[in-house]
């Protein structure tokens, strides 16, 4: 949305007008005090007098004055002995390069003797940032006067408070606006006035940024000497009501933000899983490839946008990811039977044989995709209505692409769910893996059926790689990553069971965010892996634990 | 103490027993002829032979601990790995302590890594390790530990075949997820290295390197033997029922459960050796070896030699890995092509592994040579005809 | 695991005298009910019949009496009063209850000798099998067994080369060499030749006496050549109990068997 304010360009008359119109408020320097009075005063010898020249640039302000406090803040600032005249200068060699600190002009070059440089210290530094962030407010650059709204909202100060009247006045920007409106709250807590400090209290009660919770706490807080910082009770009491509604609103904004972020791991969870819920899920079958499934979905789309990229024109790039959805659960479907058929089918009733075997075609096809794509990470473009995001109450950023793999992935398990219940295909699935022998008695060919679901659970172990393409990298050893805690999805939310499988992935997702700030993103994770380990312990077989007659010998 | 000498010796009939003797004394002659013949006369074997044979033989150790429990009580595990690497851990911890002041630092408090990370004294679970006395036990109690409670609360609670497998996977791949940090205190992501001396020998020198072929050897030896009084005890067929048919051994009274955990910390503990013999050898312990691949890779050297033999487990570890150093010498590209293939080809083809297909080719020419036999003396003319068929 | 003390602790006295001692038990599967409030009592040393058509609930009765599984309700005492029901299945093998399944399952791996001498009355604990050797004694009973169960032409193949019938009885061996106190025999006749029935008729009434045994069996003609009480189990329910002549002649049986 950025490049959206570029086009408006504000006329910089305005800008001085304005700046004419508010001259009286500042902390008035003597009248009549020229640019070129001010700017001398910079090469003065005397401190206070080097202070006093950049208060007087910054109350000016002229356009040329940020060069020129720029070039100072840099310690490029010199007087060229000849003429006076402040100039930029860099060292080349044993010569200086000058040029005019505000325009950027060249002025030639000059040695060591010929310039004497302008001495600046923190104190002068720090001055010289304080007067440049507050002209900054007046930039035609909106990211700009955002950052010098944000500087002056942590580092508020009466001078800033009469710029920030001003700035207010001449902003258009709502968000801006808002943002002025309490960084000049924050310098109203600076008035000796207690009646403006409860004023600029009332302005900040609704924010959370943590700026702004520093300063509203110094006021109920004491110093060393056990003095409150504050000395009107009335003031302090309001500062204390605001903190502890401040720390209640954080700490849900903070919970909302870790919902999210579970419920997007979750997704990501979730998207992996739902192929192996039909083939671990529903036919028991344990495909340790289902991982290079995912990976050669991602594969496909990657395929799929080069082409888009070399043979279509450059407008119709961003629908290459609509198109690589079918192409993946083709190609990873066609995949799969080929497996099912040549493979798996010769090893239905010895889980662990079909575990090695089919861990052995996972190694064959990274090593296989590695020979053709070659080792690094491929890049898949993100289309442009995946890009960006938008912020929740500046704590939580809601990423476009995370909320369509979101989406995505229950679209998918509905999509699932739906032909299950209401299709051919999905009744005799579900007769084949509830008895095989019925199945077959009553018509159904149950070899058909077998690789059929063996191809949609791996087609959509395909479409997977799609989405996980999108959010993170596409290399040969993608669906290695996905595998263990695809598997621990399926087999927490109960073997068999579409639902199990979505709060399966949703909550380990939620708890993985929930226990990374306690325990950390490592550990966090190993804590999940023995919770799910001990889970196991408790319902070792999920769904498949069948009880009485059915798993007698 | 006589009944245990002779249970001892019948574990294996009199041919077992010489091709035990013959196979060990084949094995000594590696060292022998790296020490005793120069380099450049053309029986000298060279010392990179002589170690990577050794890292085969810890190998072959692993693969003969997960055929306990696997090839016996059809208990896959698939975290076998973690069992060997902690085993190799613990000796890494003893070897870095032995560097002294030797490090880049000289610090002769804390190994290089700690004082990198700015850690002011040794973890208290590195006391100790200064002693081989104290080191050698854990290399196997360790791995034993975590068997032991890992097992307990698996079996316990009847967690069987491929979930067995997949938590055994979990529980390696949480392990390499904690190695992985550094303020685990073994040295993070780049492990131990730079090891000087064991039990004050130089691990660079010719005798120690076949010292420690040796000791691969011999404790490759022990273990068989270990293996084989188990699995020919009493004990062994239990295993071998649970394998078969584990709910009906609960109805005969027997706590199933507790026979696997014996032979699962038995064989974490004999796993965990061979890590530890394994590290001196290559000189280096990262927590790469905690990978699930790593654990898996070891069921197929079981699956291709032939499960439930014990001598399968060997020959299947010897031989993958001796044909992978040759292949990744002349084609490394082939490697995972080749090694993925194996696992189909054994699982789909040879369900016996190498001991499989040689006692059926076996069988087949007792057969023909029966078959040959009735030939000669009855239908002295059809002999041709009779052996095709 | 099942110390003496602890479990003669629990001991309730309602069972007295009984070996087995079933009140209200209710089992169901997701809303079926496999047994349904079903009460039983088997006498020491008594040889019982349990038939009953498909369904009626003898195996889970089973199941519930060997720990495979837990009621939801009701009072499973053996041998006088021991709950069985906080046991599991090996300690309740261990306290004296033997069980034949319906398929023979033996082990394939070992060889029918080895079968006997797992299933041989001993020390189960994991050391103690690890240091067992067989004594004079036990090889002597393994070798009567086989005998018994004329299996001793064979006695070193493995199970997985026996016939259907030999692993019947090869099941009937591994239970009496367990010794216990109760058996519970589930379809001993199914794929016998009418020679072999008859023996399992001979060794079943021969053991009744010292043993309690309970038989399930769905061959009339068996059960009559039992001749012992019978009891009749439909829908988890005890239907009729007493000879085979007075059950089969009970309207509510017949209608059960043939009505539908």
């Amino acid at each position: 949305m950025r490049h959206f304010y570029n086009y408006f360009s504000r006329p910089a008359s305005v800008f001085l007008l304005l700046l004419a119109m508010a001259a009286p408020l500042q902390a008035a320097p003597s009248e009549a005090v020229s640019f070129e009075t001010a700017a001398a005063g910079l090469a003065s010898s005397s401190y206070s007098d080097r202070m006093e020249a950049i208060k007087t640039l910054g109350a000016l302000g002229d356009p040329r004055a940020p060069g020129l406090l720029g070039s100072m803040l840099e310690s490029r600032l010199y007087r060229r002995v000849s003429d006076d005249r402040l100039v930029d200068a860099r060292r080349e060699g044993s010569a200086y390069l000058l040029s005019d600190p505000s325009t950027g002009e060249s002025l030639g070059e000059a040695g060591s003797r010929d310039i004497r440089k302008i001495m600046v210290n923190n104190s002068l530094r720090g001055a010289i940032r304080a007067v440049l962030s507050r002209m900054d407010l007046f930039s035609e650059d909106l990211e700009r006067r955002r950052a010098a709204v944000e500087a002056a909202t942590g580092y508020p100060s009466n001078e800033m408070a009469g710029s920030l009247v001003q700035a207010l006045a001449n902003e258009d920007d709502a968000d801006l606006k808002a943002a002025m409106e309490i960084a000049l709250a924050t310098s109203r807590l600076l008035s000796t006035d207690a009646a403006t400090r409860l004023a600029g209290l009332e302005t900040l009660s609704e924010t959370t940024s943590s700026e702004v919770r520093s300063m509203v706490s110094r006021l109920t807080e004491t110093d060393a000497d056990g003095e409150f910082y504050e000395p009107d009770p009335r003031v302090r009491g309001v500062a204390a009501g605001i903190m502890a509604n401040m720390e209640t609103r954080m700490r849900m904004l903070e919970n909302v933000g870790k919902l999210y972020q579970g419920l997007s791991l979750g997704s990501v969870l979730l998207i992996a899983a739902v192929g192996l819920a039909i083939t671990f899920g529903v036919m028991g079958v344990i495909n340790m490839a289902h991982g290079e499934m995912i990976m050669l979905g991602a594969y496909s789309t990657f395929v799929v946008q080069e082409l888009f990229r070399d043979y279509l024109p450059a407008d119709l790039f961003y629908l290459y990811l609509p198109v690589a959805v079918p192409v993946a659960f083709l190609v990873t479907g066609l995949v799969g039977i080929a497996l099912e058929r040549g493979i798996i089918r010769f090893l239905y009733g010895r889980p662990l044989e079909t575990l090695l075997a089919t861990w052995g075609v996972s190694l064959v096809l990274q090593q296989a995709v590695r020979t053709v794509f070659g080792a690094p990470n491929r890049a898949v473009e993100n289309p442009f209505w995946m890009t960006g995001g938008f912020e929740l109450a500046g704590v939580v950023t809601l990423t476009w692409n995370r909320l369509v793999v979101i989406a995505f992935a229950l679209a998918v398990l509905a999509a699932l769910g739906l032909l299950l219940r209401y299709t051919a295909l999905g009744l005799q699935m579900r007769a084949v893996t509830q008895n095989r022998e019925m199945a077959s008695a009553m018509g159904i060919k149950t070899g058909r059926v077998d690789y059929l679901t063996f191809g949609l659970g791996s087609a959509i172990a395909g479409v997977a790689g799609v989405a996980l393409s999108q959010i993170g990298n596409v290399s040969p050893n993608l669906g290695q990553s996905y595998i263990i805690d695809s598997f621990m999805v399926v087999v927490f939310g109960g073997v068999g069971s579409l639902w199990g499988t979505l709060t399966g992935a949703m909550s380990l997702g939620v708890i993985n965010k929930f226990l990374e700030p306690v325990a950390g993103a490592v550990l966090g994770k190993i804590l999940v892996l023995v919770f799910i380990i001990i889970f196991i312990q408790r319902r070792p077989r999920g769904l498949f634990a069948m009880s009485g007659r059915a798993a007698e010998d | 103490m006589n009944w245990q000498a002779n249970r001892l010796v019948s574990v294996m009939d009199r041919r077992g027993w010489a091709r035990f003797g013959g196979l060990l004394a084949l094995a000594c002659l590696v060292p022998a002829l790296n020490l005793a013949f120069e380099d450049g006369s053309v029986l000298h074997l060279s010392g990179y032979t002589v170690t990577l044979l050794g890292k085969y033989l810890c190998y072959a150790l692993l693969a003969l601990s997960l055929d306990l429990v696997w090839g016996y009580a059809g208990a896959l595990s698939l975290g076998h790995g973690a069992f060997f690497a902690l085993g190799g851990y613990s000796m890494g911890m003893y070897l870095m302590r032995q560097i002294g002041t030797r490090g880049v630092y000289g610090n002769a408090l804390l190994p290089d890594f700690m004082v990198f990370l700015d850690w002011k004294e040794l973890p208290w679970y590195w006391l100790g390790f200064d002693h081989f006395w104290f080191a050698l036990p854990m290399m196997m109690l360790v791995p034993g530990l975590l068997a032991l409670v890992f097992g307990w609360f698996a079996f316990r609670s009847r967690v069987s075949g491929v979930y067995f497998a997949i938590i055994t996977q979990a529980m390696t791949y949480a392990l390499l997820l904690a190695f992985f940090r550094n303020d685990m205190g073994f040295g993070g992501n780049n492990g131990m290295t730079d090891f000087k001396e064991l039990a004050g020998m130089d691990l660079q020198l010719a005798t120690t390197r076949a010292g420690l072929y040796m000791a691969s050897l011999l404790a490759l030896a022990g273990g068989y033997l270990v293996s084989r009084v188990v699995v020919s005890s009493k004990l062994g067929r239990v295993a071998t029922g649970i394998r078969d048919a584990e709910s009906r051994l609960r109805f005969l009274g027997y706590r199933v459960e507790n026979f696997k955990l014996f032979l699962f910390v038995l064989s974490a503990m004999m796993a965990g050796l061979a890590g530890a013999l394994y590290v001196p050898q290559v000189g280096i312990i990262n927590p790469g070896e905690f990978s699930p691949a790593n654990s898996i890779e070891v069921a197929i050297w079981v699956a291709v030699g032939g499960r439930g033999t014990l001598y399968g487990a060997i020959a299947g570890a010897l031989a993958v890995n001796g044909f992978k150093t040759v292949l990744t010498g002349l084609m490394p590209n082939a490697w995972l092509f080749f090694l993925g293939s194996l696992f189909v080809v054994v699982t789909l083809a040879m369900p016996g592994g190498l001991v499989g297909v040689v006692a059926s080719l076996r069988s087949r020419r007792e057969k023909r040579r029966a078959v040959s036999r009735v030939d000669t003396s009855e239908v002295a003319g059809e002999q041709g005809d009779t052996q095709d068929g | 695991m099942v110390d003496g003390s602890v479990t003669r602790g629990r001991v309730k006295p309602v069972a007295a005298g009984s070996m087995l001692y079933l009140d209200g038990v209710t089992v169901s599967f997701d809303g079926f009910k496999a047994l349904d409030n079903l009460s039983l009592v088997l006498a020491p040393g008594e040889l019982r019949c349990i038939i009953g058509p498909n369904g009626a609930g003898k195996t889970t009765m089973m199941d519930v009496v060997t720990g495979r599984t837990k009621p939801d309700k009701g009072e499973v005492l053996f041998d006088g009063g021991v709950d069985l029901l906080p046991l599991d299945e090996a300690a309740i093998a261990e306290l004296g209850i033997g069980r034949k399944f319906q398929a023979p399952t033996v082990f394939e791996a070992l060889s029918v000798f080895e079968n006997l001498e797992l299933a041989l009355r001993n020390d189960r604990s994991v050391f103690a099998t690890l240091a067992a050797v067989l004594s004079t004694e036990q090889r002597e009973r393994i070798e009567e067994v086989l005998q018994i169960i004329d299996l001793l032409d064979v006695r070193f193949n493995e199970g997985a080369t026996l016939s259907h019938g030999q692993k019947q009885w090869l099941e009937i061996g591994m239970l009496l060499v367990q010794d216990q106190k109760l058996m519970l025999v589930d379809e001993p006749a199914a794929g016998m030749t009418t020679g072999e029935r008859e023996r399992t008729v001979e060794l079943l009434t021969s053991i009744a006496g010292e043993r309690t045994v309970a038989v399930v069996e769905h061959d009339m003609e068996f059960v009559r050549a039992l001749a012992s009480k019978v009891s009749v189990l439909h829908e988890g329910r005890l239907l009729a109990e007493g000879s085979i002549d007075t059950v089969q002649s009970n309207e509510e049986v017949i209608e059960v068997y043939l009505g539908r």
